[in-house]
């Protein structure tokens, strides 16, 4: 590879000021807050438009060098680490919110925009449509989410995020542009279907398949009133009975879960947060009294909380990077994991155990995507980042509750690399070969973010 | 503190050793308070994620844990920072547990190290060893210093109040110090103001020359202890946010019991005060109705927390509607001209000041009045440059009129 070629050929692409491979520059797009290791890149390059991702494509693929697309960066599982060196192409200077359609719900958007831009523009321009946003902060961004099968707010009632989209513009790796959806025969980007549904392809692919320039999200009415009904629950065999009554009515928006053992008071309780809307406070009180009496039938007690508790949760984003500095040392990375509703109690209680192996304080979140389709459990570890031995006793947690996860029928979420490898040696023969199958027909000379999702 | 009882001067960034690795990179200090627009001048700029504070610190932390070395990008990522302080006003994480301060601080500390490694731009090292000798960073002789006074004042025996001109009103902005005079004397306080003020270190401490820096400090607050002032008022923003927050943190650091001996006030809260304590009142009013906007200096606004006074000032003018502009107060767009970036990046500094004079022409206001005669000096440069549809006004250029 000659880099001063290369180089030179991304500056002429995206401009001088856009293209680096400068130390500093590839010092941070080497890491992410997530345990994972450095790992070395070799250039950076920002594109403003679907035309120069095209030319960047094409270069990789003249010059067989990596590409790794990168949206907001905060996976914590290292995704957009490049595995095997190459050009990191971070996506936000495409940052435009395209197109709202206010009748059919949706927002075609550049794969740069953040979640807390979207949400701001909602709320100025379409103050009665939201989106789905992850518990992530808000310079996540909104496609980079779907794009992960990502969860957060409205997952309970609408399902993950990475259902959420209606269709996608991407570039293949062979440079070529596809649109899938609606979009590919209709000039409205309102649906997957019904044609044969390729986007899938694209989802928790992690970039693996092609670089999303466009993509439309749905959206959802926006309630006038939300509020939160706490509840505890002392045992978590009740758990599943619980999450299943409460989501058999429809009363939540979004339905949470959360377990630490410090302080000490809190050992052995399950949190229980149930989010409900109306649009009037009498409305608000029924579904309140609905829940308590949920809570009581089922193995739960209602309580209630802190005003700065309330106020925290109902933020859009919520404020989640606070667990970040648990350990005071600004790293964080969790096991988010989709698993089957029966499998939490057993989940909960092995996880825990990971956790104390490993000097960590067991903190877990469970959040109930599509009314208890699925379930996604984060085992969270908190490590400092200036402490090399800190940070690898994270790793190791992660590993082990990674495969606690799979022996559980439950799959890792977003895994770094490691947690692929244990995902694909557990897999089907025949997906793998699927899955190969069409990796390298899409990608033949293996440009897009190597490393990721390989099969042997 | 942070590190041990060692002084923060002394410790130098060692000082946030402990802490500076404790950035999530989370990314809330690239945006406004409700996350709608990058607000972060540099990171708006540049977009690479090294040119974000967040950024910043994971590098800064690079070079700490010797990960990373000095060079040129390094200096050029370091410098290219207005050090407005949206960042440590958004950050969500640390600027709880520290104060919304350190983000700048731990800027200009590197800065410090940057200048001390030998990679501070040429021409900051010009202005700075000019100030040693001149005591201000515009190249100007100090004999020169008060050639905008009246040769027939003089300060009073018992002066009520010190008034600190400032390099930039004292040699590029006289009209603010001229009227800053005129308004003193219209209240009728007793003030002195002293030829043997040196310039008060901002541009030094911004640019990483803390040590000559200090000596300008060092000598300022002799001056007036010596002349046993009690009350220091500013009519600029930058050296109100140096005398009251660097000197303190400086010389009075948290090991220190001790106090900055006298009060720093700056014009909009001397006036204000004395505005609620009717003892002075607008004696004229504006001709016709005029719509004002109102520039929040970064120094006066999100450094020192002074965003009221200067409203509530101008809502009590007679003939007077202010409007606001979209980011005002902790979300305010930086003018573009602190941390060394007039200096450093002349048409970035520019572009930044167009971009705030945008905002304000889109609130129909036909003045835009600031605070700080830095700020006013990039946006009357903007202004020459694009021939916009806006006056610039400081307040005590409008007061000096109506008192």
């Amino acid at each position: 590879m000659n880099k001063e070629v290369i180089i030179k050929d991304l500056e002429e692409i995206v401009g001088k000021d856009f293209a680096s491979n400068t130390a500093e520059d590839l010092f941070m797009y080497s890491q992410d807050p997530g345990a994972s290791e450095p790992r070395p890149v070799d250039f950076v390059v920002m594109p403003r438009s679907v035309e120069e991702i095209q030319k960047i494509v094409k270069l990789a693929n003249r010059e067989k060098i990596p590409l790794i697309p990168m949206g907001g960066g905060l996976t914590l599982s290292g995704l957009v680490i490049p595995i095997k060196g190459g050009i990191v192409v971070d996506l936000k200077r495409m940052d435009q919110i395209l197109e709202i359609n206010e009748l059919s719900r949706y927002a075609l958007i550049e794969p740069g925009v953040s979640t807390g831009k979207l949400i701001s523009y909602l709320n100025e321009l379409y103050p009665d449509l939201q989106p789905a946003i992850p518990d992530a902060p808000p310079s996540a961004t909104v496609v980079g989410n779907a794009l992960i099968h990502g969860s957060g707010y409205l997952s309970q009632k609408y399902g993950n995020h990475g259902d959420m989209i209606n269709g996608i513009e991407v570039v293949l790796p062979n440079g070529e542009i596809c649109k899938l959806g609606s979009c590919s025969i209709s000039d409205y980007w309102f649906s997957r279907g019904p044609i044969p549904d390729l986007v899938g392809l694209f989802i928790s692919s992690f970039g693996t398949m092609g670089i999303i320039t466009k993509l439309s999200y749905k959206l959802y009415p926006k309630p006038k009133m939300r509020d939160v009904v706490f509840g505890m629950c002392r045992d978590p065999n009740n758990i599943p009975n619980l999450v299943y009554k409460i989501t058999y009515t429809d009363l939540a928006e979004d339905l949470l879960l959360s377990k630490t053992d410090k302080p000490d008071y809190v050992k052995d309780l399950i949190l229980v947060m149930v989010f409900i809307t109306g649009d009037s406070e009498e409305e608000l009180e029924s579904k309140r009294k609905m829940i308590k009496r949920l809570y009581r039938k089922n193995g739960a007690q209602f309580m209630n909380m802190p005003e700065r508790t309330l106020k925290g949760l109902l933020q859009k984003p919520q404020f989640a990077a606070a667990a970040a500095d648990f350990r005071k040392g600004g790293g964080f990375e969790y096991v988010g994991s989709f698993m089957p509703l029966e499998m939490i109690p057993e989940a909960s209680k092995r996880a825990a155990e990971i956790s104390y192996k490993y000097d960590i304080i067991p903190t877990q979140a469970i959040r109930i995507i599509g009314k208890g389709h699925c379930v996604m459990f984060a085992p969270t570890f908190a490590f400092n980042r200036a402490d090399p031995l800190d940070r690898k006793n994270a790793r190791d947690a992660l590993d082990e509750t990674n495969k606690l996860v799979l022996e559980l029928g439950g799959i890792p979420w977003k895994s770094e690399f490691e947690g692929q490898k244990l995902i694909v040696e557990k897999m089907d023969p025949n997906y793998k070969n699927l899955l190969k199958t069409i990796r390298n027909i899409l990608d033949p000379n293996g440009i897009m973010n190597p490393g990721n999702w390989e099969v042997s | 503190m942070l590190s041990n009882q060692k002084s923060r001067e002394e410790l130098g960034l060692k000082y946030y050793e402990q802490m500076i690795h404790r950035c999530f990179r989370c990314g809330y200090c690239k945006f406004t308070g409700d996350s709608i627009d990058i607000n972060c001048p540099s990171y708006k700029k540049y977009k690479f994620e090294s040119f974000s504070a967040g950024g910043r610190m994971w590098l800064i932390y690079g070079l700490m844990s010797n990960e990373l070395e000095w060079s040129d990008h390094m200096s050029k990522i370091l410098y290219a920072c207005t050090t407005c302080g949206n960042c440590g006003e958004n950050c969500k994480l640390l600027t709880r547990k520290f104060g919304s301060e350190f983000a700048v601080d731990i800027i200009e500390l590197a800065r410090a190290e940057a200048f001390k490694n030998g990679f501070c731009s040429e021409k900051a090292i010009n202005f700075g060893n000019h100030t040693a000798k001149e005591h201000n960073p515009y190249l100007e002789k100090h004999e020169d210093r008060l050639s905008w006074l009246p040769d027939d004042f003089k300060n009073p025996e018992d002066p009520e109040i010190g008034y600190f001109v400032g390099c930039t009103s004292s040699y590029r902005e006289k009209e603010l110090a001229r009227n800053t005079f005129e308004v003193l004397k219209k209240i009728g306080v007793k003030f002195a103001i002293f030829q043997e003020e040196w310039c008060c270190g901002s541009p030094l401490l911004r640019t990483g020359q803390r040590e000559t820096a200090i000596i300008q400090a060092r000598h300022n607050i002799d001056l007036f202890k010596n002349n046993n002032i009690k009350t220091i008022v500013t009519s600029c923003a930058g050296c109100y946010r140096t005398i009251k927050e660097d000197y303190s943190r400086i010389f009075y650091d948290e090991i220190s019991e001790d106090k900055l001996p006298f009060e720093v006030l700056h014009i909009s809260e001397y006036i204000k005060r004395l505005l609620d304590e009717n003892k002075i009142e607008f004696k004229k009013k504006l001709n016709g109705k005029r719509k004002v906007t109102y520039h929040d200096p970064c120094h006066l606004g999100r450094h020192a927390g002074v965003y009221n006074e200067p409203r509530e000032i101008i809502k009590r003018i007679p003939g007077i509607e202010l409007v606001e502009m979209r980011k005002i107060k902790g979300d305010a767009t930086c003018c573009g001209a602190g941390g060394g970036v007039k200096a450093g990046y002349s048409e970035w500094a520019l572009e930044m000041a167009t971009g705030r004079i945008e905002e304000a022409l889109e609130t129909g206001a036909e003045i835009l009045i600031t605070t700080c005669p830095f700020c006013e000096h990039n946006f009357t440069d903007a202004i020459k440059e694009h021939n916009h549809n806006i006056q610039i006004m400081d307040l005590v250029n409008l007061l000096k009129e109506l008192l």
